[in-house]
């Protein structure tokens, strides 16, 4: 079946199998590798985009459901040389060992601080609650989500 | 993993997706976000050959506060009448 949809802003259209798999359309249509395939059951959250602004885990959706929707990966969050304030906060806090969960990481952090501007810690623990991250890092990745959460505010 | 082949259809009305499951038979499932319904198809517990799509448009996390603050049960979704078995009459 032949899908559309707008990834980091270029128009994509491919011919896929219905069965196709969000996340495999990004990395194998769109060449798009930095989303990562973690648990591949929805568990792990490393897998995480945006679709149409919300998180999404894009191992358990179907390409076809993404059809002729906006969607945001890793690559397509920062805006040219300039990276994103959550990017900047993962750099900056050391938010990341092995760096495997944090593309999931970094995008259900912006998610959360769309719908949370001002999270406290516990905040950013429940909302992050569906990505693991194996190396056990996560007070740093707390510590980055806050950092973020102020940087944003600052911003305004 | 990725589940075994199946056709996908999308529903543009509830009375479209009711007639697409009828056509299709046992085998074609509603697919609503799909997170039950994708797991169990990649772990083969369930095979579908038609999923019909009733997820489009689907309500935001922030819409859920609109509908409890709207007292009032058809400001969520339009419900399904019952079908098949179903109590009648409580007599005494």
């Amino acid at each position: 079946m032949r899908i559309g949809m707008s990834v980091n802003g270029s128009a994509q259209d491919h011919d896929v199998e219905a069965r196709t798999l969000l996340v495999q359309y990004l990395r194998e249509a769109c060449g798009l590798t930095g989303t990562k395939i973690g648990c591949d059951t929805s568990s792990c959250g490393a897998c995480t985009v945006l679709v149409d602004g919300e998180s999404v885990k894009s191992c358990t959706m179907l390409a076809a459901q993404a059809d002729g929707a906006t969607i945001t990966t890793i690559e397509g969050l920062a805006n040219g040389d300039e990276w994103h304030p959550v990017q900047t906060a993962f750099h900056e806090n050391h938010g990341l060992q092995c760096g495997y969960c944090t593309a999931g990481m970094v995008l259900a952090a912006v998610s959360l601080l769309e719908e949370i501007p001002n999270p406290t810690e516990r905040e950013v623990r429940l909302g992050l609650e569906g990505n693991l991250c194996r190396c056990t890092g996560y007070h740093n990745i707390v510590k980055s989500v806050l950092a973020a959460a102020q940087t944003l505010q600052e911003s305004k | 993993v990725i589940p075994a082949s199946f056709d996908y259809v999308r529903a543009g009305s509830a009375a479209e997706a009711i007639s697409l499951v009828g056509e299709h038979g046992e085998d074609a499932k509603f697919l609503a976000g799909g997170m039950s319904l994708l797991p169990l198809m990649k772990l083969r517990l369930a095979t579908p050959s038609v999923l019909v799509d009733v997820g489009r448009g689907r309500k935001r996390a922030g819409d859920v506060l609109e509908i409890i603050r709207a007292l009032e049960r058809r400001a969520d979704a339009t419900v399904a009448p019952a079908h098949g078995l179903c109590l009648w009459e409580v007599g005494y």
